[in-house]
């Protein structure tokens, strides 16, 4: 041994069980950092690509600007790559066709297509005036392969060129339903073909000449690594006189430089410092609290070390380089399984999910990796402060004793008139240290406070998830004219039809003349049947749906913050007066009128008609592509929407979202966790001498447990009356400002949420109280009676 | 009529080159209503031994018998029943409960029991140990004496047959000495209780009716001091 310090290796080895936990806080700790940061990089880098590649990775682009500027502009240091482009066609379709097939026509230089854009090629880049360069989709849609003669069609004429390949642009990537092709030629062939046609191509951006053609003109330039680009943007203007709109700033690229003042990049990097200080906050507090439990144990290890001369300062020292040593072996293992999750994710995400992520590939993260090790260290450098200052105050009597808290003075006695003795104990443990009490109360009303403030956040995301509104079904039929026009044979048969799972009709009559509540207006009278009737039982927020039965004066209301109508109102149609009786927060409606929801007999009644305006119906998961077509085709002209895709896309966001959600509520009851476990822990440890006398006399193991449960169950109830106080005044203000702001609807308390959290509290006491209730089973009553 | 009957009782720690044997063989009877003092060196296996009979400590051999019943037969659970209805312990450093009161602490055991103590028997112990003014302090408020009678008033309460003090005296000074093991004489008698008490005092074993002596493990009756 070299010095006392080579201690730290030894203990490590003899307490691996005991450091277990610990390890395991920073494991968990380092694997958070580095999994959020990975992951923000990850989504970061393939977004900006991502929008690279759909925007281009110019940082500006200049209209207006002359070959002669525009050739001192790319001789600039501070320029990497510069290049002309010009489109016609890409808003407004004029007429340019292959083979009867819309074409959007670029003129650029090779640069844009290799450096700026940087789209894959097949082939090469046309090296001379009759050569053409197509996107990939033109290959099947236009059946040419390179070398093949294609001939452009224009209102002034047909241009023949030569395929000399093909690349892989924006609109491949764009949209998958891009149908037209888009071409790219040299900047000299655009020019001849925009003189034949008669466009000015020197023109500014979005010009349209006598209605001929769409034409942007643009010298694209990115700017070199390094280079001041605000400075040399605001040198550029001043040097060749452009005017603020000539400029177009790419924001992605500017953002990604650090040179945007664009909110949304902003907010980015907001986010991310708040998660840092979030996850620092929680692995601080984590293995602080696992340190404190440690040192609470080993009183007796460390009074020794006062005892045979250790100074205060090497004790503090001992105890800082003993979690720096936990290091070595959790930081890598936090970042092992980091990586691998990341990885998992990113496949799931990627493959299973789909949609805006598609972008997340699976790459080693430097950065993820450096503020894992950082923070990892960092966060046990700062946990270790409180741990270590709390070993060298102990004295060393006290601390040859076992007993922390030994001289502790006790100013009441526990009251066991009315509770068992060992519940008494235990609530007197736990109430005895008032500040421990209220840390520990706090520590549970906040884990209770924000998990229902985020359910009302997830609530109010309900409301906008299409699987959570069957009033929004994978398909739906409208009629053409917006008429009452869609026979109602059409919803029986297609409720036969295999895979559906439910088909509903309504009628509408918008903008219907009415008195409402005695003032002129209009209304939007919508039929319901029976399904719709049945569905919208969830979301009454006032009166009695059942009143809304058969052919009767009493109508439903669709919440509409403008208009207001409550039951009781009456709306007079004609000669009828209908009243209210019932308003839900949800159904079919339009914002600018209050929507009156009657029976299909009283709309008949009414009205007169009785086909639909609108057939919706909703789809099982394997419901066959033949119901779907034999759908469409009863659509006939009608406008048919199949929202499948769409639906299960942004139903995979809300999944991910709710993932990521619940997940960082998890992290904040796993520190609730480990905060009450090294509570109790320390506390047993403070007590072990007074627990083995206790055993000696007759308290049973069983007893031991419900008195430490007790004492758990103390913390857990402060902490659950407080957060049930401070929750509900934030649910209840969240949804009212949130939710029925917009949709409607009255408070009411969340008893579902309430319960889970109830749960969680009740698991999370439970699984304090298990180890140190074993430590109590596996304890030597002999070992602790007689010291002093 | 034997209380306490201890049958070839060894314990060993450690095991192979590093084991060391606490006590060996060791095997005597106490009838009930004795009054009997173990002496011997520190590390000599007392303290091994008052806490195989009271079923703190397992023995790696032999038996104990009390009242009739083989403890280490008994299950965890009935273990603990029995030593707080039949053992009552006295300790060197008192371990009242720092939390309750005098009157608490001695009520502890029939508490455990969830049962209403005799307040007739309350009384007259508190009047006995001479704490009816200190019954509602707590033990940070009370003296190693006023400490240790609280102690003896909760191994007196279930009226247990055998009880066993650890060096009860050793933190307490000449006066508080002889207080401590008069009351626990006065016990003796009074209520037929069989006493085991382990001590360095030559004085306080003088006045047991027999002393053992325990030295390396092994155990000798030294036979009553009268003799």
């Amino acid at each position: 041994m070299k010095s006392y310090l080579s201690l730290i290796p030894i203990s490590a080895k003899t307490r691996r069980k005991q450091n277990r936990l610990i390890l395991l806080c920073i494991i968990f700790a380092v694997f958070l950092v580095t999994t959020v940061f990975s992951c923000a990089e990850i989504m970061t880098k393939g977004q900006t690509e991502g929008m690279i590649r759909h925007h281009g990775s110019h940082h500006i682009v200049i209209s207006g600007l002359s070959e002669a500027a525009a050739e001192q502009i790319a001789a600039r240091e501070d320029v990497s790559a510069a290049a002309w482009c010009n489109s016609l066609g890409e808003d407004v379709y004029e007429g340019y066709s292959i083979n009867d097939t819309r074409v959007i026509l670029y003129g650029a230089e090779q640069t844009y297509i290799d450096t700026i854009r940087d789209y894959a090629q097949e082939g090469a880049f046309p090296q001379n005036d009759t050569e053409i360069m197509l996107n990939t989709g033109a290959k099947e849609r236009l059946g040419v392969q390179a070398g093949d003669q294609v001939i452009l069609h224009l209102p002034t004429g047909d241009f023949s060129f030569t395929v000399s390949g093909f690349c892989a642009d924006e609109w491949e990537e764009y949209d998958s339903k891009f149908e037209d092709v888009s071409a790219y030629i040299s900047v000299e062939a655009f020019h001849r073909i925009c003189s034949a046609s008669g466009t000015d191509d020197n023109s500014d951006i979005d010009v349209v000449n006598d209605g001929k053609a769409d034409e942007k003109t643009g010298y694209y330039v990115r700017f070199a690594k390094g280079a001041d680009i605000k400075d040399a943007i605001s040198d550029l203007k001043l040097r060749y006189g452009l005017e603020s709109g000539a400029v177009d700033e790419n924001l992605v690229t500017m953002g990604a430089a650090g040179a945007s003042g664009n909110l949304a990049m902003q907010s980015l990097y907001l986010l991310a410092a708040i998660v840092f200080v979030l996850i620092l906050t929680a692995g601080v507090l984590m293995i602080s609290s696992c340190l404190n439990s440690m040192v609470a144990q080993r009183t007796k290890f460390f009074g020794m070390m006062r005892c045979v001369g250790a100074s205060r300062e090497q004790v503090m020292r001992f105890v800082r380089l003993e979690a720096l040593n936990w290091c070595k072996t959790a930081i890598p293992a936090g970042l092992i399984a980091s990586e691998v999750f990341t990885f998992a994710l990113s496949l799931i995400l990627q493959y299973k999910v789909g949609g805006e992520f598609d972008d997340f590939h699976y790459r080693f993260s430097v950065i993820g990796l450096a503020s894992g090790v950082l923070v990892g260290v960092i966060t046990v450098l700062l946990a270790a402060h409180s741990p270590a200052k709390r070993a060298a105050s102990v004295s060393p009597v006290a601390a040859v004793s076992g007993n922390a808290e030994t001289g502790k003075a006790v100013s009441h006695a526990a009251d066991t008139r009315i509770l068992k003795v060992e519940h008494a104990l235990g609530v007197h443990h736990a109430a005895a240290a008032k500040k421990n009490l209220v840390l520990m109360s706090l520590s549970f009303a906040f884990t209770v406070a924000l998990f229902l403030v985020f359910s009302a956040g997830l609530s109010l995301f309900n409301r906008f998830m299409p699987s959570e509104n069957d009033l929004s079904p994978e398909i739906s039929i409208a009629a053409v004219d917006s008429a009452n026009s869609l026979d109602r044979g059409m919803k029986e048969e297609m409720t036969v039809l295999p895979g559906v799972e439910s088909a509903f009709g309504c009628a509408v009559c918008y903008g219907t003349p009415a008195e409402i509540n005695g003032v002129p207006g209009s209304v939007d009278l919508i039929s319901y049947d029976d399904w719709m009737f049945q569905w919208s039982k969830r979301s009454v927020t006032s009166g009695d749906l059942h009143q809304v039965s058969g052919d009767t004066d009493h109508v439903m209301t669709i919440f509409n913050r403008d208009s207001r109508l409550n039951t009781g109102d009456t709306v007079k149609i004609g000669d009828t007066e209908l009243t209210i009786a019932c308003v839900c927060s949800e159904g079919i409606g339009t914002e600018s009128r209050p929507a009156i929801v009657c029976t299909e007999e009283t709309f008949l009644r009414l009205t007169g008609e009785t086909d639909y305006q609108m057939l919706g119906i909703g789809l099982a998961k394997d419901a066959p592509e033949e119901t779907v077509e034999t759908i469409r085709s009863m659509a006939g002209e009608n406008d048919f929407v199949d929202r499948r895709e769409e639906d299960q896309e942004i139903n995979s966001s809300f999944w991910v979202f709710r993932i990521a959600a619940y997940g960082f509520l998890a992290v904040i009851a796993l520190i609730t966790v480990f905060n009450i476990t090294n509570n109790i822990s320390m506390s047993v440890s403070a007590r072990m001498k007074q627990y083995g006398a206790m055993r000696a006399v007759g308290m049973s193991v069983a007893q031991m447990t419900r008195m430490i449960a007790a004492e758990a169950v103390t913390y857990a109830v402060c902490g659950l009356l407080l957060g049930y106080i401070v929750g509900l005044f934030l649910h209840r203000l969240f949804m009212v400002k949130l939710v029925f702001t917009h949709f409607g609807g009255s408070w009411k308390i969340p008893f579902e949420p309430l319960t889970v959290i109830t749960l969680i509290v009740a698991l999370s006491c439970a699984a304090a109280v298990r180890a140190p209730a074993r430590r109590i089973r596996e304890m030597a009553i002999t070992e602790t009676i007689n010291e002093l | 009529m034997k209380l306490l009957e201890v049958s070839k009782i060894s314990k060993t720690y450690g095991s192979g080159e590093a084991s060391v044997q606490a006590l060996k063989n060791v095997s005597f009877s106490v009838p009930k209503g004795e009054y009997v003092a173990i002496v011997g060196e520190s590390g000599s296996g007392k303290s091994t031994l008052l806490n195989m009979i009271g079923a703190l400590d397992v023995p790696t051999s032999g038996k104990v018998w009390i009242d009739g019943k083989d403890t280490f037969a008994m299950q965890e659970k009935k273990l603990t029943i029995f030593r707080r209805r039949n053992i009552g312990f006295i300790f060197q450093a008192f371990n009242l409960i720092p939390e309750l009161t005098v009157e608490q602490n001695i009520i502890f055991p029939v508490l455990l029991d969830y049962q209403k103590p005799d307040r007739a028997y309350l009384e007259e112990l508190l009047g006995a140990l001479n704490l009816k003014e200190r019954r509602n302090h707590l033990p940070s408020q009370l003296s190693g004496g006023q400490q240790q009678r609280v102690a003896i008033g909760r191994a007196l309460l279930t009226r247990p047959a055998l009880i066993l003090a650890d060096e009860p005296t050793g933190n307490l000074d000449t006066r508080n000495s002889n207080e401590v093991i008069a009351l626990l004489q006065a016990a003796s008698k009074k209520y037929e209780q069989t006493i085991i008490m382990i001590t360095h005092n030559r004085m306080i074993a003088q006045a047991a009716d027999r002393v053992l002596e325990v030295s390396d493990g092994v155990l000798t009756d030294l036979g009553g001091c009268a003799e």
